[in-house]
């Protein structure tokens, strides 16, 4: 964090706070972002060795390289840390760190909120991976199905780890997806009309809603697991009337729109980065935005596609399978805005742009596949097989994380300042592209010759092609893993001594080039005013390369000519409500009343503070004079 | 609003009253209904849920002034309830038929 | 604005910041409620899924006593009322009469969660328990998570009523008063639907 923070000094430090105080009381949504992408990219690295220990498992039959208890934890951690600590938080990330910057906006609307949306997603990440530590991490699979996580066949605390780890978590989204549905409302520059923001911009908002909808079933769907597993209650006990269906429809309610909500802002980044590189304005962007909205509302009317095989009948599962089939027509016209896009752009392939282009193809595999499994009666072939396995990969990171890593290479200047090393950035590129399909690729043949997931190893006398497959993909996998090693020595060496970025490196088109990089803690000296889409583009091509303010001009007379910025200050107390809780959880999972009573009185003093003070604000003088 | 503050005042607290006793009224009549048993079953059940869906919009609009907020209150309050029925009505109807 | 010609004109002269906060916290909290609503609904679908699933032990319907459930509501319909009238004696700045509309609703809340505490341990006793079946489970956590939010709304009621207003009423506190209204009239609306579906419902034959 330190060598960042040289980088990114953009909040002016009270004297009075030392530097830790002044991380861990922060406000803007700047630092926030950028805790956010620390946070997750060491989650992602303990996610990535988890899944190179499972490859080493299945790379030959009958090995005993872990033991089934333990492959069962690491198939279960390692889904549910790329999920919900690594990818999304990744993508939090650079919602906070851009999205702000791209409506014209000093900060968030609630900037302690955002805080406290931090550091309930950081404590529950912690208190989630200290299971290894303290009685075994959860092992019934990222998603949890009752009885199997249920105390009479898993009495040991993983679950209850899985349970209050990913509520607390959880319950920071929701706040994060709160905010920014306000701030995109709320707190665009005058001009930036709603169909004048940056894709980006819309995926976010669009992703937020998603998150608004879609995590309250989640967390009751927690709290229910919880009282059965703490308090003896019965929701999934059949022997008192429980139904285990009852977890499966809850979690898929949440969990359909989750995976949109992790390939939404890939959507989003895409976009820009094609535009930019392209050097043309996005093309269909009106039916780019419509075919966010569609996606988001078929999102909630599809998850019985994940239930197929449960034996709700040909009825139910046809108007699941049409309802999910419709989702490829949006998703289709994504993929043809972007290519027509490209289509007579002057296109430089920047490794950003080649992470753009990379995503495409990668991402039609994936939704084809998807397609595949949407189909009700062939899905009973494919389910609980390594099909779905690589169906999944090919979305999550042909999807997902090319999206990430697309941003990552084109808002790194701007979030820190320094541009990535280029040649390192296509090795990355070239090995990861190689190594991703290397390992995923042959999944689908080793689903459809009947290999199941989640068991901890295979027999010989599946046959040779079954072996020389898993063999491929551990090899893959060790490719895809070299590819990161290039990428985390570009970020250290760039962090180091890389190129200085100023503000437009990429002669993009949205707000954020338009100020230096990184952002000042003000983000804009003057609102600006928003003269069309692509922005500063417009400003750069129409006129006169320097951003228009939307205040009144100052009056020179009058005595106090520049009254400053206005902008939020930080708090302590969001950090206090997420050690509350999470000491609270530590005592719930042990059964340590004492330990609750502790947490909850700090978490609710804490909330007490939040409640009755009043942000006073600062006001900060800005540098230059007119946004530059 | 014409008049005097006052009087806008007074025609306010009014309405508050009559809107509550709205809905004391339906709940009173709601209540009554079930304890007497006066109708069958069914028409009984349809007509509490038709009361509580009036006395959800007479406090959301009138007590919670979704009449005179932002359109994007509503849009997404709208929203919250379109989901709700969706998530209740699934469930009721997938796990318990 | 806070959107209504309810508000206040006569406050000190608010900056531009101050305006922005408190019109983000209104809209904030609406968006806020909108999640609420499929968090109850959650709630509301496991309990309907699972109602009839008591397993030959005590059923809600031998249990409930309508006429407490009336009370319960009577209690809690009337502290929406209590509540509109300290919003509106805090339009016209009479800070007394708000704190004391403020002090009755949070009274009548108290008085339902009392009413709710001696009906649960009721129900306990009569051996219809968190434990017993999958109803009485379902029952519990609808029911209960509802009154964990009256007792959440009493917290903050209560934590405004001591601290927020040492400067009489501003501009800042009275969108902190709004939300908290519309916290707990949205409260009373999930009540609402509870009493319906659950407590009448149940004795519907």
């Amino acid at each position: 964090m330190a060598a960042i923070a040289e980088v990114v000094g953009t909040e002016p430090r009270r004297h009075s706070q030392s530097y830790l105080m002044g991380w861990l009381t922060t406000a803007d949504h700047k630092r926030i972002g950028i805790m956010y992408l620390l946070a997750a990219t060491f989650f992602f690295a303990v996610g990535g060795l988890e899944a190179l220990m499972i490859r080493i498992q299945l790379s030959s039959p009958g090995n005993t390289f872990v033991t089934p208890a333990l492959y069962d934890q690491l198939f279960t951690m390692h889904g549910t840390t790329m999920i919900f600590l690594a990818v999304m938080p990744l993508f939090i990330g650079f919602i906070n760190c851009i999205v702000p910057l791209q409506i014209g906006a000093r900060d968030v609307a609630f900037p302690r909120l955002n805080a406290l949306s931090l550091w309930l997603f950081v404590l529950g990440g912690i208190l989630l991976n200290s299971s290894w530590f303290l009685g075994g991490a959860p092992n019934a699979g990222w998603f949890n199905y009752a009885p199997i996580s249920l105390t009479p066949f898993n009495p040991g605390p993983g679950i209850d780890f899985y349970d209050i780890g990913l509520q607390l978590a959880g319950i920071g989204t929701l706040m994060t997806g709160v905010n920014f549905i306000a701030t995109i409302i709320n707190m665009r520059a005058p001009g930036m009309s709603l169909m004048r923001m940056p894709l980006f911009t819309w995926t976010t908002f669009i992703t937020s809603v998603l998150i608004l909808f879609a995590f309250p079933p989640f967390t009751v769907n927690l709290f229910l697991l919880m009282f059965d597993r703490l308090m003896g209650a019965n929701f999934f006990n059949i022997a008192k009337g429980g139904n285990v269906l009852l977890w499966q429809h809850l979690f898929w309610i949440f969990g359909h729109p989750e995976v949109y909500i992790l390939i939404l802002p890939a959507f989003g980044i895409i976009s820009e980065v094609i535009a930019t590189f392209s050097r043309k304005t996005l093309f269909g962007y009106d039916s780019m935005v419509l075919a966010t909205i569609a996606i988001g509302f078929l999102a909630f009317t599809v998850w019985v596609h994940h239930m197929f095989v449960d034996g709700f009948g040909p009825y139910v599962n046809s108007l699941f399978a049409i309802t999910t089939m419709a989702i490829a027509v949006p998703t289709g016209v994504k993929i043809f805005n972007w290519i027509f896009t490209m289509w007579g752009g002057k296109i430089k392939f920047t490794t950003a742009m080649l992470f753009a282009t990379g995503f495409i193809p990668l991402f039609v595999i994936g939704g084809i596949s998807g397609v595949m499994l949407a189909m009700a009666p062939a899905d009973f072939q494919y389910n609980d097989s390594y099909f779905v396995v690589a169906h999944l990969h090919y979305v999550l990171i042909g999807g997902s994380l090319m999206g990430v890593l697309a941003g990552a290479y084109y808002w790194f200047p701007k979030i820190t300042g320094r541009l990535l090393n280029e040649t390192l950035g296509k090795w990355h590129f070239w090995l990861l592209m190689i190594g991703f399909n290397v390992t995923f690729f042959p999944m689908h043949f080793l689903g459809l010759l009947g290999m199941p997931r989640r068991v901890a190893t295979y027999s010989a006398a599946m046959g040779q092609a079954v072996a020389f497959w898993n063999l491929v993909a551990t090899i893959g996998a060790f490719i895809l893993a070299i590819s990161f090693l290039f990428f985390f020595y570009n970020l250290f060496k760039t962090l180091r001594s890389g190129e200085q970025a100023g503000p437009d490196p990429w002669d993009a088109r949205a707000l954020e080039w338009a100020i230096s990089s990184p952002a000042p803690v003000y983000n804009f000296a003057k609102t600006p005013l928003v003269r069309g889409r692509d922005a500063w583009w417009v400003e750069k091509t129409e006129g006169d390369g320097h951003l228009r303010s939307a205040e009144p001009e100052a009056d020179p007379h009058e005595e106090h000519a520049h009254h400053g910025i206005h902008m939020p200050t930080g708090s302590i107390y969001p950090f206090l409500i997420a050690l509350g809780l999470m000491i609270a959880g530590y005592g719930a999972i042990f059964g340590l009343l004492l330990l609750v009573a502790i947490g909850l009185v700090l978490a609710f003093f804490s909330i007490h503070r939040m409640i009755v003070d009043e942000d006073p604000g600062e006001i900060v003088q800005p540098v230059g004079g007119d946004g530059e | 609003m014409t008049g005097s503050p006052q009087a806008a005042e007074r025609q306010h607290r009014r309405r508050y009253w009559q809107v509550m006793w709205a809905m004391v009224v339906l709940t009173v009549i709601a209540f009554a209904l079930v304890i007497t048993g006066a109708l069958p079953g069914v028409f009984i059940a349809a007509i509490l849920l038709a009361f509580a869906a009036v006395q959800v919009v007479l406090q959301v609009y009138l007590f919670m002034h979704l009449n005179v907020g932002r359109r994007a209150y509503g849009m997404f309050f709208g929203m919250g309830l379109g989901v709700a029925v969706l998530i209740s009505m699934a469930l009721f109807v997938l796990l318990r038929y | 604005m806070i959107g209504s010609h309810e508000m206040p004109a006569a406050h000190p002269p608010v900056s531009p910041e101050q305006a922005k906060a408190q019109d983000n916290r209104v809209l904030g909290f609406w968006i806020f409620l909108s999640g609420e609503c499929a968090f109850f609904a959650s709630l509301i679908g496991t309990y309907l899924s699972l109602d009839t699933h008591t397993v030959g032990t005590v059923t809600l319907a031998s249990l409930i006593d309508l006429p407490l459930t009336g009370l319960m509501t009577l209690s809690l319909l009337s502290s929406s009322l209590t509540m509109v009238f300290a919003f509106l004696a805090m339009n016209k700045g009479e800070l007394q009469a708000m704190k004391i509309w403020l002090w009755v609703t949070a009274l009548l809340g108290a008085i339902f969660l009392d009413l709710q505490i001696f009906e649960f341990t009721h129900y306990m006793a009569s051996g219809f328990t968190m434990g017993s079946s999958a109803s009485a489970s379902a029952f519990f956590a609808l029911v209960g998570f509802h009154g964990l939010h009256v007792a959440f709304g009493l917290f903050w009621i209560i934590s405004l009523l001591v601290y927020s207003f040492k400067d009489g009423i501003t501009p800042a506190n009275t969108s902190k008063v709004w939300i908290a209204g519309l916290y707990w009239h949205f409260v009373d609306v999930v009540w609402v639907i509870i009493f319906t579906v659950v407590y009448l419902m149940q004795k519907v034959h």
